[in-house]
Parts: C-alpha cells; structure tokens; sequence
C-alpha cells in the first residue's frame, strides 16, 4: 500500500469520522466512561517474593570430592515447588496464618489451600537461586503468607534433610553388621576347608603321576629287555654243552695243521717236495691230521652216548657255560625285583588317580568357598565405605553442611500494587476510546461496500466525466467551525466530567 | 455530503431570496423588465460556479465536463438529462452548475428545467417570484412557454421551476405536450443548452420518462452513498446509449 493510498484512506476516514462528528463522540465518552467504570471496579493486586538459595557449594564439598553423598541439585525449582505446594507444607501455612478454627469446613479449608498453591508461584531465577512469589489483594496478608509459607519449607526441608541423612546411615550401618557376620563365617568355612585338605594341589598330583608313568614305562623296557636276555641266554646255553668237548682239540690240530700246511706251501714256491723241510712238513701234516681224525671218531662216539660223564676222559667244565649260567641267575632275579616294582609302581599311580579325583572334587567346593568369601569381603567393604559416607553426610547435615535452603533475600512487604492500576485505566480510557472509534470508522469503511472512490468506477466501463471536488462554502465553512467550537466544548465538558470522576473515585467520594 | 450543504445552502438560501425578493421588488419598481446579477458571494453561497472564483479547480472541473459534453454532441445543441442514484445525489448540484458553465460562454444559453418534483431547488436561481412552473405549463394550456420560463441572477441562464401542480408529473412528462415543448425550446435557439434537473433515475418513474425525452444522461455518484451494485442497476435503467457518463461527486 503505498502513501498516497494510505492518504486517501485517512481523508476517508476522518470524512467519515466528521459526518458522524456526535455519534463517534458518543462512542468514545461511553467507552472511556465504561474503562474509568472497570479502573474503579478493578481489584488491586499486591505482590511479594523472596528468593530463595540452594546452597550446595559449602566448604566441605571440594575437601570431601566424592566421599560425601550430596544431595542431587540438578532440580532444586521442582524440588522446592513439590514442597512447597505439597498439602503438608500448604495445609500448615493456612492454619498458622488463618488460625486453626477460622475454617468452618473442611472443604473450606480445602479452597483455600487450593487457592494459595495457585498464588504461590515458584520460578528458578538462577543456578540455586529460587524466587518464590505471592500476590494477593491484601498487601499484609500477601507479606504474612509468603513469610510464613518459606518459613515452613525451609524448617520442614531441613527436618526432612537430616532424618534422611540418618535414616540412610543407619540403614548402611545395619547392612554392614550383616555383611561382616557373612564374611567371618566365609572366612571359618575357607579356614576350615583348607585344615582338612592334606591332597595338595593338583599339579602336584600330575607331578607325581607323570614321574610314576615315566618309572613305569622305564621299568617296562627294562623287563623287557632282561626277558629278551634270558631268551638269549638260554638259547645260548642250549648250544654250549656244559662241559667242553673234543672239537676243542680238533679245533686246535685244525688250526695247526692250516699252519703247516701254509708253512708248506710257501717253501713250496722255492723248493721241490724233496726238500728236507718240505718232506719234515709234510710229515707233520700227516700225523696232525690223523691226529684230528682221532678227535673226531671220539666226538662222534661221545655224541652216540649222549650221557657224560664228567670224569669222563678229556672232559672238563665250560666255562663259557658256565659264566652264561651265572649270568642267567643274575637277571632271573633283577627281573623278579623289576616286577615287584611294577606292580608297587602301579599302586602308587592308582593311588595318585585317586588322590586327583579328590582335589578336583574339593577344589569345586573350594572354589565355592572362595566365591563366597570373596563376594562377601567385596560388598562389605563397599558398604563401609558407603557407611562412611553416610556418616560424613548425616553429620554434615547435622552440622547444617549439606544441602541447604536459606532466604537470599527476604521478602518485603508490598507497597504498590502491580498489573493495572486505576490511574493506567484513568489514562488509557481516552485512548482506547479513541482508538475503538477509529478502528470502527476503519472497519466500516472497510466493510461498508459504498464506492468511496471514484477510481473504482471505471471497473463499470463508463466514461467517467468528472470527478467534482467537494466544494465548502463560506456557509458551510461557518457551519463547520460552529460545529467544531461545538465539539471541542463538549469533548472538554465529556474529558472534564471524567477527570472529575476519576479523581472522584481516587479520593474515595465514589 | 452535498446533500446536506445543499440543504444548508437551502436554508441560507431562502434568506438570501427572502433578501434579494426584497431587493428585486425594489428594482422591479426602479427597473422594470431588468435583471440582477449575482454578485460573486451570492454565487459562492448558492455553489454555483463563476468566472471570478478563487476555487479554480471546481470551476476548471465543470469546464472540463462541459467541453466533454460538447464533443460527445458534436458542437450541437443537447437536452441533458442529469440525474442521480439516491436522493440528496447532488444531481441538482450538478445540473446548475453544468448549466451555469455553458452559460459562461458569451455564444451559448443554457436552460435549466427542474423536473425534481420531490426536491425542487431550482426556485433559489429566480430573482423575483416564481409562481408558475413546468407541471402548470404542461396542465394548463392557457399557459405560454414564455410563462414558465424565468431569467435567473446568472447572465444567459434561464430556468423553468416545478411549478405547483406536481401532481402526476409522471404522465405529464409522458405525455406529446412535453416533448413539444422540449422540441420547441430547443429548436427555437441554436446554442441552447437545455439541462433537466431529475429525480433519482432508480427510485422514480419520471426520471425514467424524461431519460426518454433527453439527448443525454449525465449520471451522479455521490461520494460513499451508494454501492457499485446500484451504480450498474442505475447504468441498466438509464440505457447505455443514452447514458453519457458518470460524474463522482464528492
């Protein structure tokens, strides 16, 4: 919309305003009037607040850092307003202000508790700063309720405070009595397990167990070893006879005789067959050999009578058979002690296997033990140190250490009411007349569908000849100022008549 | 608007008149057969446009009008019908002053018939008593034109009131005595300019007769009195071939 068009509507309006000149100053003296009537009837409101401080940042807290349980600060408004307006706090507020018997029913009583939870307004205005507010239309009963109203809050939270703080030690102390009497029947049940276990761990067991499998294994190899040996032994024993024989003999005249005869063959090789040596030799050989000859007519004879006898001729004992034979004796009876070692060996190791069963049996109920006891201990520790805590806080809080509520800033009594008072409508009264007649000028125009322009006429596709100014007369012009000079007295007697009844009103005449 | 400073106009009127009858019967003695002219003040007080007015735009607005008319005529002479939407339009306004204009011009004559029979004004322009209108023109024969026509205070502008027996104008406009009359009235002067002061052309059976007998019809808008609605049923009932345009009066 631009100016000119904002122009036009002004000189519209205030035409408009002017051909109604007595009824739009009706329209605004009625409507100051009946403003001036609701300022005299408006009721006047006082207010009052106090801020109240949730002091949680005392001096012990960075001394103490965690060991203390602080109260939780993170919603102190909440907490405050839940307390404030709980019917407890309410319902003592009313009887000590009002007095006990100054309500004749309950549901009177009621109302008005209702009536102050609805007034009592609770804002937080900072980290742990809460304002409390009041607003009544009796400036000393607004002082006397919120005085009385944080009085009551702040007693009653600070009770609350240490009952609780003490509730909850006691409570830790009770727990850790019980506790402790868990863990020293834990700690009997460990001792006396361990008393009476005598199996040792369990890798002693497969110690022992492993050493006894390796003796076992050895002596094993061993024994087999020694019966190999016997068998060999005996078989042995089996070929030698047990006293030496003749093919001893012939052995010795076979070995004499390759002798001479290789002596023979080499002078052989220089010298002929008539050679003295060669003849000697050859001799030799021939006696040597009928000599073996003999030994072997009398080893066949001694072979067909299988019985000798040992003072049998040329019999004498062997001694390699001899030695076999002591040999054999010898391992016949390690072998014996090997075995009766095997089988002691074998016993120990059952007895071992017995023995592991055990400790992995008891080391289950051991665990369990140990489980017990070191759950118990766990807990119980955390709970002294919880007590401790406890303690610390109760006593803080007796000490009035803890979280804390104290008035910032008292409230102070209401002097001035606040909202709208009867000197704004006074004022305002004009101008909402004013402005209400304006705006209904504004809406009628706008509304009324009139041509008010005579731009709109060429929507209608006639010429528009002319547009004639509106023309004032000296007639019509004395007209007006009669009517202005009118106006303006009667909008002097209208404003004076209601200065009059407002300072009427204000003086109390009214 | 001007319905209401015409009604105040009408009051300070009838003592004007009831003055300048005091004076015209004074001169009437002195001067028979003379006419006065109004003075500029007198002018200003009836609302009637002159050369020597300081507001030259209204005078310059009607100027305006008149120069528009006569293109619309072709330079000829015209019996313009000027009429309004409601009562208090300023059809009447409108039509003394249009009247007034073409009277301003040394070479033209203007008439002016007051055909409002439900508020006559027109009696205001006549110095001297004026007892004998159109209505008594077109029911009494023994009655000439000359009758009923009455110089008025403006130089070359005549007027021919109502008259006293309004009583069934509507048949009287309709009637061949009537269209004689305007014939003749127009014929008789080459550069006259016959201007008829209507009633309401929505509310009254006459105007839609006398649309009949005009040349023209200049339609009045007053300012904030009637809807656009009515302006296009007014527009319906004069006819758009007759119609020659609206003039916004403020």
């Amino acid at each position: 919309m631009d100016l000119a068009l904002i122009f036009k509507y002004i000189n519209i309006i205030l035409r408009e305003a002017w051909q109604r000149k007595f009824l739009c100053l009706f329209g605004f003296s009625l409507i100051s009037y009946v403003v001036l009537v609701m300022g005299i009837f408006w009721p006047s409101k006082f207010e009052t607040s106090a801020t109240i401080f949730a002091d949680n940042q005392n001096i012990l807290k960075p001394l103490l850092s965690n060991q203390a349980a602080q109260s939780s600060v993170q919603n102190q408004t909440k907490v405050v307003r839940e307390m404030m307006h709980s019917p407890r706090i309410l319902k003592k507020a009313v009887e000590n202000i009002y007095g006990l018997d100054s309500f004749e029913s309950a549901e009177e009583l009621g109302q008005k508790i209702n009536n102050l939870r609805a007034k009592v307004k609770v804002k937080g205005v900072g980290a742990n700063y809460i304002k409390v507010s009041y607003s009544d239309a009796n400036p000393t009963e607004t002082y006397r309720v919120i005085n009385g109203v944080i009085d009551l809050f702040i007693k009653a939270s600070s009770d609350e405070q240490r009952s609780e703080s003490r509730e909850a030690f006691l409570f830790i102390d009770n727990q850790v009595k019980q506790y402790k009497d868990q863990l020293v029947l834990a700690e009997e049940r460990l001792k006396d397990f361990k008393a009476y276990n005598f199996d040792g761990r369990n890798s002693d067991v497969d110690t022992s167990i492993s050493r006894l499998r390796g003796q076992i294994e050895e002596l094993k190899i061993s024994l087999d070893e020694d019966k190999t040996t016997i068998v060999a032994i005996l078989k042995q024993l089996e070929n030698e006879s047990e006293y030496s024989s003749q093919k001893f003999k012939a052995n010795v005249y076979g070995d004499r005789l390759n002798q001479l005869e290789s002596q023979r063959n080499s002078l052989l090789l220089t010298y002929t067959d008539e050679y003295p040596d060669v003849v000697s030799l050859t001799y030799q050989i021939e006696d040597i050999k009928n000599t073996i000859n003999e030994a072997a007519e009398k080893k066949r004879a001694a072979d067909s009578s299988s019985k000798k006898t040992i003072n049998d001729e040329g019999a004498v004992l062997n001694p390699l058979y001899q030695e076999l034979r002591s040999r054999l004796s010898l391992i016949r009876t390690d072998t014996k002690a090997k075995e009766k070692r095997l089988i002691a060996l074998g016993k120990l190791k059952e007895n071992e296997y017995a023995r592991r069963k055990r400790i992995a049996e008891r080391g289950a109920e051991e665990a369990e033990l140990t489980r017990d006891y070191t759950v118990t201990k766990r807990i119980y520790e955390d709970m002294l140190e919880r007590k401790e805590k406890a303690r610390l806080s109760m006593t803080l809080n007796i000490e009035g250490q803890g979280v804390t509520y104290r008035i910032q800033e008292p409230a102070l009594p209401p002097l001035n009411p606040i909202g709208l008072r009867f000197l704004h409508f006074v004022v305002l009264g004009p101008f909402i007349g004013l402005f209400s007649v304006i705006g209904l000028i504004i809406l009628c125009v706008i509304l009324d569908r009139k041509v008010r322009f005579p731009e709109k006429l060429l929507d209608l596709n006639v010429p528009v000849l002319a547009v004639i100014p509106h023309v004032s007369t000296t007639f019509t012009q004395r007209v007006v100022r009669t009517d202005i000079i009118t106006c303006f007295v009667l909008s002097v007697l209208i404003m004076a008549a209601y200065i009059g009844l407002a300072f009427a009103s204000k003086v109390g005449l009214i | 608007m001007n319905g209401s400073n015409d009604k105040n106009t009408n009051i300070v009127s009838v003592k004007v008149s009831a003055l300048e009858k005091k004076s015209a019967v004074e001169n009437e003695i002195s001067q028979m057969g003379e006419v006065d002219r109004f003075s500029d003040l007198e002018l200003l007080k009836l609302k009637i446009v002159n050369g020597g007015m300081q507001s030259a735009k209204t005078l310059n607005t009607f100027r305006e009008l008149r120069t528009q008319l006569l293109k619309k005529s072709q330079k000829k002479n015209f019996v313009c019908m000027v009429t309004s939407i409601c009562h208090g339009g300023g059809a009447s306004y409108i039509a003394t002053n249009l009247a007034a204009v073409f009277a301003l011009d040394r070479t033209k004559t203007s008439m002016l018939i007051d055909a409002n029979l439900y508020s006559p004004s027109l009696g205001e322009l006549i110095i001297g008593d004026a007892s004998a209108g159109i209505t008594d023109y077109l029911s009494d024969s023994s009655l000439n034109i000359k009758d009923v026509v009455y110089a008025t205070g403006i130089p070359r502008l005549r007027v021919i009131p109502i008259g006293e027996n309004s009583e069934g104008a509507a048949e009287y406009f309709s009637s061949e005595k009537m269209r004689q009359f305007i014939d003749e009235t127009r014929s008789r002067y080459a550069d006259r300019y016959i201007f008829i002061d209507s009633p309401p052309v929505t509310e009254s059976s006459e105007a839609r007769i006398l649309t009949e007998i005009a040349d023209m019809v200049v339609l009045v808008v007053p300012h904030g009195e009637v809807t656009q609605e009515q302006i296009e049923a007014a527009i319906q009932v004069i006819g758009e071939d007759k119609l020659t345009g609206l003039v916004y009066n403020n």
